[in-house]
């Protein structure tokens, strides 16, 4: 039996793993974004701080060489302020002294004039642009030894930002790089664990794939997860409530056919009763004897439909079944339909009875599989018909047959047949209707499968029903 | 013949017992268990018939107290449950036969008799089979009170057959059988004996039903369903 797929009419983040991977990625995401935009305000800030630092370094050697002899300036400005910059970007430096009147002592007359208030020995760091490009300036206020008290001297150290903005890159690349492997983990992470979450959901869903239709067993609850428990417990509950029910409505069935029973007990008596009663003339005796047949006709109505309830018992009640010898089955329902073919003038029989096949079965439903099977050939052939009965052992499977020369069913009619109620001819009043479908219910309780077809001489029927054959039944060599 | 009928529905109760009494028995009646083991302590029944599913003490724990008791009066079981498992677990525990609701008079009576018969021992060992009745003490065949005339081959045949009536007896045994009389008996001899015998038990109620590959069977009308 196959389930129907449900398929991707759901509403969205219908799914777990969806709903559980919005709520741990999508936060997770969020804070990691944040978490990026302050770090590269960090990187930023790093890079400036190494850079200035670099800066303030060079304009103190700078500022250092300069010296006031009489009324000019002298400057000799030393490679080694340079060397700090020294790197593979081939970042630009510029550099600017000025006097306290502005005059440009020694540098770029590029690097724009420092225009802020500065107190003296201190450093003034800001962004500027050289020959289009931006740069960070420090400017460096030092004051002017041995002359008037106020001289003073401005010293510039300019440097374009390329180191600086591949210092900052590296930075947020390596946080970034962090950020990415955090959250790769933390999927995989997800899916693992929710593949080791759905396990035993997926378990139990199989378990309840693979049971008998109407088993009623409970389910395990050793080794189940504490959060699946309840869902176990409920569908526990729900088995025993479900037993509940199937047990009364057994018991229904059973009453009801017991009430059905004794009322047609209490109408055969009265028939029997009028029928003995010499003033009866001959007309009404015919009456009676139609009364009669039709009381039988509803009691093997009424004992089909209890037969269908025990298939249904039996069902919940399997471990009862035991290895049953199938040829003494078959020989207990031809002895007990002999008087019946006999009547019909119909050639009952057997062609072979292998006596080694048993069948793991309950004996009543084996017994009415086999007789509803004959039976069903029985009525539906004509007087001269002949019915043959086999029974054999077929590799593992035990076969057992039953070949009219009867009328056959059509092949399309043949699944048909099966359904309660379905009769293939309403003019044959002595079929309930009712015959194969216990075939066929009894065989899908017992595992057993059931074919019908045409035999190989052409007209008639051929059913064949094959067990599993019992376990641990022994095959002896006879 | 003195019967006691142990069955809770009244109408039915009532209507078995005019049958049964116009067929001359004496019937009482009890309609529930308790009533019948009243019944049981003060009178003495030569058989009981008796229904399983009464209210108060059931019929499975009235055959108990019947069956604990020291009379070995024959008990008839009559059910409206007849599963196969109810039949063995009654027979089990010591009813003589079993009868499923409904039925038909002359099948209850039939099942009566035989059972009266049997529980009246050895001094009337008659074996039946619809009309057809053996007396195994002086061997002789009567339908209808009059003596079948049989050849001491068709009688050989006949005893085989009704010793074991309601069941097929091979071709291979009853030739056994007629192999102590003479010397071999042909298949095709044997079912000239069987024609013959059919003809003879016409209008007897008991027939010889032939069930190919099995052999043949002696069983009566009442016995079809």
């Amino acid at each position: 039996m196959t389930l129907p797929r449900i398929r991707l009419k759901a509403p969205p983040f219908n799914s777990l793993k969806a709903r559980l991977l919005l709520w741990v990625i999508v936060p997770t995401a969020l804070i990691s974004v944040v978490d990026l935009i302050v770090s590269y305000g960090n990187a930023d800030h790093i890079a400036t701080l190494a850079q200035d630092q670099l800066l303030k370094g060079a304009s103190r050697i700078i500022a250092e060489q300069l010296e006031k002899v009489g009324g000019s300036y002298e400057i000799n400005v030393p490679p080694a302020a340079f060397e700090l910059f020294a790197n593979e970007y081939h970042d630009r430096v510029y550099f600017a002294v000025r006097s306290k009147s502005g005059l440009l002592i020694a540098g770029d007359s590029e690097v724009p004039v420092e225009t802020g208030a500065m107190r003296v020995e201190e450093e003034k760091y800001g962004m500027s642009a050289i020959r289009g490009e931006p740069v960070r300036v420090v400017a460096y206020k030092q004051s002017i030894p041995s002359t008037d008290n106020d001289d003073y001297s401005v010293t510039q150290v300019a440097q374009t930002l390329r180191r600086h903005d591949a210092f900052r890159s590296e930075l947020f690349l390596q946080t970034m790089r962090q950020h990415l492997v955090l959250l790769t983990i933390v999927a995989l992470g997800l899916v693992v664990a929710f593949r080791w979450i759905v396990s035993p959901f997926l378990r139990f869903g199989a378990e309840m794939k693979k049971r008998q239709p109407g088993s009623l067993e409970k389910f395990d609850v050793k080794h189940v997860p504490t959060e699946l428990l309840p869902v176990i417990a409920a569908m526990n509950d729900y088995v025993a409530r479900l037993d509940n029910v199937l047990t009364s409505y057994e018991q229904f069935v059973t009453n009801t056919a017991h009430q059905l029973r004794t009322s047609f007990a209490v109408l055969t008596s009265q028939i029997n009763f009028a029928h003995r009663d010499e003033r009866t003339d001959p007309a009404q005796n015919e009456v009676l004897q139609a009364i009669r047949k039709t009381v039988r006709q509803s009691t093997r109505v009424v004992n089909q439909l209890l037969v269908l309830a025990a298939v249904e018992q039996n069902r919940h009640n399997r471990n009862r079944d035991k290895p049953i010898p199938l040829a003494g089955v078959i020989k207990a329902v031809m002895e007990e339909l002999a008087v019946l073919a006999h009547q019909k003038q119909i050639d009952l029989g057997i062609d072979e009875l292998d006596e080694t096949p048993t069948v793991q079965a309950s004996q009543t439903l084996l017994r009415e599989l086999v007789s509803n099977l004959v039976d069903n050939a029985i009525q539906h052939i004509e007087p001269g018909g002949v019915v043959t009965v086999s029974c054999r052992q077929q590799g593992k499977a035990a076969v057992l047959r039953v070949v009219d020369n009867g009328p056959g069913i059509p092949e399309a009619e043949r699944d048909k047949v099966f359904q309660r109620f379905y009769r293939l001819d309403d003019s044959k009043p002595n079929s309930s209707g009712l015959g194969l479908s216990i075939v066929k219910e009894i065989c899908n309780g017992q595992g057993a499968e059931i074919s019908l077809r045409s035999p190989e001489s052409g007209s008639g029927l051929l059913a064949e029903v094959t067990f599993p054959v019992a376990h641990g039944a022994s095959v002896t060599a006879s | 013949m003195k019967l006691l009928l142990v069955e809770d529905n009244r109408e039915l109760s009532s209507w078995l017992t005019k049958l049964l009494t116009q067929s001359g028995y004496t019937v009482e009646q009890a309609y529930t268990g308790e009533e019948a083991v009243h019944f049981l302590l003060t009178q003495r029944y030569d058989a009981i018939l008796l229904d399983l599913m009464l209210p108060g003490m059931n019929g499975q724990a009235l055959l108990k107290k019947i069956r604990s008791m020291p009379s070995q009066v024959p008990v008839l079981i009559v059910s409206a449950l007849d599963t196969l498992g109810d039949i063995v677990e009654n027979l089990n525990l010591g009813a003589d036969d079993y009868i499923a609701k409904p039925f038909d008079i002359q099948e209850l009576e039939a099942r009566l008799r035989s059972l009266l018969r049997r529980s009246g021992g050895t001094a009337n060992p008659v074996i039946t089979c619809g009309d057809l009745a053996y007396d195994s003490n002086s061997k002789i065949f009567s339908s209808h009170g009059k003596d079948l005339n049989l050849t001491p081959r068709e009688h050989a045949v006949l005893t085989a057959l009704i010793r074991q009536s309601g069941t097929t007896v091979s071709k291979a045994e009853l030739a056994d059988r007629l192999c102590t009389l003479d010397e071999s008996v042909s298949p095709k001899a044997l079912e000239i004996y069987i024609v013959r015998l059919r003809k003879k038990l016409e209008n007897s109620g008991a027939q010889v039903v032939t069930l190919r590959g099995l052999g043949y069977m002696l069983t009566h009308d009442a016995a079809a369903h």
